[in-house]
């Protein structure tokens, strides 16, 4: 669940640079397409103005097996993680940035890990999975920080 | 348990459902009561002991000090600004030692006891309440569950609190029965450990949890019983849960014994009957995103 700190907008940007659009697939899937319904999905939260996605994560097209931009993906992961507020045990699957994480991580992954609601703790379980990967979106993580001094 | 009625008494200046044994903690507390209580006390104080009568009242309790403490109640602890300004004023002209404000979210008063007939007629003009305790369903507490009070509040769980306090609150129970609604899977008004729990998990869709108790060496988790019912259905579903529990409880015995005692499922809800209450919000994600059906 998200608070205050949450900019939907960002992440939403982020998934855009994401999508293959039409001049790669021909025909646009949206919600059967993961960029797609990460879209449609933030849409839905932002315009309701709610965080919780009824019955998010059960609807996740899990049959999309496109191969995406790995760059573009894990910049909207990262931005994704960044953007997590971090609820531990409070951590709620139909929550709108999870829906987005999970939806993000089976297209870069291809596979689900198990969120604890902790975006190091996830940062971890990636860099177990695929240590290349992990690296790689743990340094955009840390590079995106907010309050981090950008490198002259 | 037998009921016991008692013409004339029950039912009528007690504002007890007819029916019902009505007995007080203290004695002090009888001298300082109208009336039908101080009739009810000479009718009924040679059985109290023999029947095992119920312990309800009023929320109004003598003190070691000598003082009386006064539960006030307002919708689920909010109060109006006039209420609050004229809860300041009784509080100075009825000579209250100071106020307290309980983890049921009540406030209590600590005044004299020939000032209680002032303070009850000064709370019912603010259009609050006297508490109550005893064998019977509790206030209703609620979490800062709406828009103005909380970044996380996934509903307005006043209107539920309210509405739950209106109806249910007084309602005699085999021992205290304690309703707690939180806005968000977080709950902050505990309540897994409430004997009937209710978090919110959209705008109109709630989670119940049956047979919690807090405030106790043995502190019990309530069982999830329903979950995606509106709150229409939390309504009817309590009704039914007061019922079977009424039907099921020895005397005294708290909801997660009795649920320990003769099991969960003769309190679970069939699927029909939540299949009637349950709530759309996931039909509307699904609609739009393009996903019917």
């Amino acid at each position: 669940m998200a608070s205050r700190e949450v900019n939907l907008e960002r992440i939403r940007s982020a998934v855009d640079r994401c999508c293959k659009t039409e001049a790669e697939c021909k025909k646009c899937e949206k919600v059967g397409c993961l960029i797609g319904y990460c879209q449609l999905t933030l849409d839905y939260s932002i315009q309701k103005r709610s965080f919780r996605i009824p019955g998010g994560s059960r609807h996740i097209p899990r049959r999309d097996f496109k191969a995406y931009y790995q760059s573009d993906l894990l910049l909207a992961l990262a931005e994704v993680l960044l953007q997590c507020q971090g609820c531990r045990d409070n951590h709620e699957e139909e929550c709108v940035i999870n829906v987005t994480r999970s939806a993000l991580e089976l297209a870069l992954l291809g596979e689900s890990l198990n969120y604890e609601g902790s975006a190091l703790l996830y940062l971890m379980q990636v860099n177990r999975l695929n240590p290349d990967i992990g690296k790689e979106l743990m340094q955009l993580y840390e590079k995106n920080k907010p309050g981090r001094i950008p490198e002259a | 348990m037998p009921a016991i009625e008692i013409p004339g008494v029950a039912g009528t200046s007690c504002a007890q459902p007819p029916g019902y044994i009505i007995m007080f903690t203290t004695l002090e507390y009888f001298q300082i009561s109208g009336k039908c209580r101080r009739c009810l006390l000479g009718q009924v104080a040679g059985i109290i002991f023999k029947t095992g009568v119920r312990r309800v009242g009023d929320a109004i309790f003598k003190q070691r000090s000598g003082v009386l403490g006064v539960g006030i109640v307002s919708k689920c602890g909010l109060l109006t600004p006039a209420q609050l300004a004229g809860l300041g004023r009784l509080a100075e002209t009825t000579g209250c030692l100071y106020c307290k404000m309980t983890t049921r979210q009540t406030l209590i008063f600590l005044i004299p006891s020939d000032r209680l007939e002032e303070l009850r007629k000064g709370v019912a003009a603010l259009g609050l309440r006297i508490g109550v305790f005893g064998e019977i369903v509790r206030n209703v507490k609620a979490c800062a569950g709406n828009k103005d009070l909380c970044q996380r509040a996934l509903s307005d769980v006043f209107n539920l609190g309210g509405e739950l306090q209106e109806r249910f609150m007084n309602r005699p129970t085999p021992r205290d029965f304690k309703i707690s609604v939180a806005g968000c899977h977080r709950g902050c008004t505990d309540p897994y450990c409430a004997d009937y729990g209710i978090v919110a998990t959209g705008e109109d869709t709630y989670k119940v949890y049956l047979g919690g108790r807090g405030g106790s060496r043995k502190p019990v988790h309530g069982t999830l019983i329903a979950e995606e019912i509106n709150g229409e259905g939390v309504v009817a579903l309590l009704e039914v849960i007061l019922k079977t529990y009424t039907e099921c409880a020895e005397p005294k015995e708290r909801l997660c014994n009795t649920i320990e005692r003769v099991g969960l499922e003769r309190f679970l809800p069939s699927e029909d009957f939540l299949e009637k209450y349950r709530s759309r919000e996931e039909e509307d994600f699904l609609s739009f995103v393009g996903l019917e059906g």
